[in-house]
């Protein structure tokens, strides 16, 4: 005998429920697609997706679900959405907002949690999600009604979205999902007289900065990732050559500027180039727009630009003086400053003893490694040329961290805004390859490379299995070097060769993995064979699995050392 | 050196914890706090906070991380108004008639 019980996901009323509205409003904000895991306090919204048929991509952990939507951000510019469900779904979220949150990227995540009469009473699966998300996110609530649900996630989206970007948290008790909600004129008013933002610079600083320009002898442009937010790529370029300014990037600003520009010097810090790094600690002027002084990239703070006039253009007035105190802060949108800066008529001289100066530090000290024979062990940078050569420059390449990570900053040229994914100030493992989710998501007719290493790889790779169900033609490329080599590395430089917990004994066989996955694999082991697979794997429009097998005492230089300035590098 | 902030935050419950976390954060000691509701219909609260910052910059800093957070109405640093007035900024008139 069939017998029906009427349960809370079945309302006999026409009524919607809270979930319902929730995921309305959230459509209202022009999502196409939420990135989650199922759970028991999310058991109503997931209904509301099932009634709706909304676009949901399941990944098999949390964390896959919120690198999949940091990297959708990143290069769609649109907020990620992320829903997962109470106590351990939420607290797997952690990294993944963090992440966003250090590199400003705007994702709303929607959160589960306990029935509100039970909230406090340590029920099953009940995380105080509000007190733990502060600190790693813009902001954070819990909907205490229904009703409020039209205007609430408005208000997620819009402090996502605006201003300096980053991830939004909404807790939602089950009770507010699954109360029935009557079908009224939603209330969608943004009410929040504490937010604001300036986009807008003020006239004066940008006109002190425009005579700066004017008069300094040599200047250095640095372009952050506040260029790319901003969307000002092409303004970047044309007031760099209107002032023949030389252009440093930071990691995350790759992409901003062409890296095959004759006034791109390559990207500065730890692991920058000679040129760029010089160019910073000789420059009378150093144009910041968009970065916030990551310690990564200014070495020592006591012998950063020692000779420069600092100009910080950066929308959040928090940045401005926190690491370096600028002598011109600019307070403002990059897009807007940069509008700002070229409807002025004056042009500078062509500064051309400066730029030949720094021509000649390029030349004289260039990026360079061995790529070694064709039947000898695989360079790790080789295998960076290689993918370049064959992914092209609208290929997508996203990274974890490490020296996979720095390889790829170093010596794949990005050429194009929003190309580059990659986990900048937390440095996460594990990023890269559920970002290439998102990232082949938000566009599926490009080709994505997720370069990874063999032991970030293995912290997120059950997303496999989203590949192979969705059939997505994302790249993995294996820097397998049988260690975490950024960790051996310091341990050969600074620790005197002690490689503790830096090389494991044993790893999977990732061609028999992605197998079981329904993937395809293939390994390469020298030049010989890179050469033959990567034109092959690279335009077919199958995911696949390419594990290179890289040379394992490889270093990243040149480099400067903690606590040294970024004149002082070593290995150029 | 000390430093008196002043704080008005909108009516979240949540407003009171997200401040304290930015002095927190920064390792800063709070040496009294005083939170006062202001009772109108838009739920505002004002908060006074006593610490000791190291320099000038560490307190610019403090201000700006406060005025960042979306709860806070506004912030900043009274530490150079008169007694008097920095009651005003947390006191309800008709109980400080003095001033």
């Amino acid at each position: 005998m069939e017998v029906k019980t009427k349960t809370a996901a079945e309302p006999e009323s026409r009524l919607k429920t809270g979930a319902d509205v929730l995921i309305q409003s959230i459509l209202r904000e022009g999502t196409d697609v939420i990135f989650g895991y199922p759970g028991g306090a999310v058991l109503p919204i997931y209904d509301a997706l099932y009634r709706q048929k909304v676009r949901h991509v399941l990944t098999r952990h949390e964390q896959g679900a919120i690198h999949a939507a940091e990297g959708y951000a990143r290069v769609s510019g649109r907020p990620g959405v992320v829903i997962a469900t109470s106590g351990p779904g939420a607290t797997n979220l952690v990294t993944g907002l963090m992440d966003a949150c250090i590199d400003s990227l705007p994702l709303v995540v929607f959160t589960g949690q306990v029935a509100t009469h039970v909230i406090g009473t340590d029920a099953f699966q009940e995380a105080d999600v509000i007190g733990i998300t502060v600190p790693v996110t813009k902001y954070n609530f819990q909907v205490e009604n229904a009703a409020d649900l039209p205007r609430k996630v408005r208000e997620a989206f819009y402090i996502a979205t605006t201003g300096r970007p980053g991830p939004v948290l909404v807790d939602l008790p089950k009770d507010i999902c699954a109360a029935a909600v009557k079908q009224e004129q939603a209330d969608t008013e943004i009410r929040l007289p504490g937010y604001r933002f300036s986009k807008e610079p003020s006239s004066e600083q940008v006109e002190k900065l425009a005579r700066a320009i004017e008069t300094a002898e040599k200047p250095v442009l640095l372009a952050g990732a506040g260029i790319l937010h901003a969307k000002a790529a092409d303004l970047v370029r044309v007031f760099a050559e209107k002032h023949h300014l030389p252009v440093v990037s930071t990691l995350l600003g790759l992409g901003s500027f062409p890296a095959s520009h004759p006034l791109f010097l390559g990207m500065g810090g730890m692991h920058g180039t000679y040129a760029a790094n010089m160019a910073i600690s000789e420059c009378d002027l150093l144009i910041n727009i968009g970065s916030r002084f990551d310690d990564r990239l200014t070495g020592n703070l006591a012998k950063f630009a020692p000779n420069a006039a600092v100009a910080h253009v950066d929308i959040d007035p928090s940045e401005i003086g926190k690491n370096v105190r600028p002598a011109i802060p600019v307070v403002g949108d990059a897009r807007s400053v940069l509008e700002k800066l070229l409807q002025r008529t004056g042009k500078s001289g062509e500064k051309r003893e400066w730029l030949d100066h720094l021509g000649l530090y390029a030349r004289t000290h260039p990026l360079s490694f061995s790529a070694g024979k064709d039947n000898e062990e695989l360079a790790p940078q080789s295998v960076i040329r290689h993918v370049f050569r064959h992914a092209g420059e609208d290929a997508i390449v996203t990274t974890d961290v490490g020296q996979h990570q720095m390889w790829t900053a170093q010596y794949y040229p990005f050429n194009r805004p929003n190309r580059w994914v990659t986990s900048g100030g937390l440095g996460t493992m594990g990023f890269g390859f559920p970002a290439a989710i998102g990232a082949q998501i938000a566009e599926p007719e490009k080709t994505v490379v997720s370069i990874v290493g063999d032991g970030g790889f293995q912290m997120t790779l059950q997303e496999l299995a989203v590949i192979a169900e969705l059939n997505l033609p994302v790249k993995i490329v294996i820097m397998n070097n049988h260690a975490l080599g950024m960790v051996r590395q310091w341990q050969e430089a600074f620790y005197s060769k002690r490689y503790a917990h830096s090389i494991p004994s044993m790893q999977p066989d990732f061609i028999r993995l992605a197998e079981s996955y329904g993937i395809r694999g293939v390994r390469v082991a020298t030049e010989e064979e890179a050469r033959r697979v990567f034109p092959e794997v690279l335009r077919d429009p199958q995911p696949w699995v390419i594990d290179c097998r890289v040379k394992q005492m490889a270093n990243v230089l040149p480099m400067v050392a903690p606590g040294k300035g970024l004149n002082e590098m070593i290995g150029v | 050196m000390k430093r008196t902030v002043h704080a008005l935050v909108s009516g979240e419950d949540s407003a009171l914890f997200r401040v304290t976390a930015v002095f927190s954060r920064q390792k800063l000691n709070i040496a009294s706090l005083t939170f006062k509701r202001s009772g109108g219909t838009n739920g505002t609260s004002d908060m006074k906070i006593v610490t000791d910052v190291e320099n000038e910059r560490q307190a610019r800093q403090l201000i700006g991380q406060l005025n960042k957070l979306v709860d806070v109405i506004s912030a900043a640093d009274i530490s150079e108004l008169p007694d008097c007035d920095k009651e005003k900024e947390c006191v309800a008139p008709e109980i400080n008639p003095g001033c």
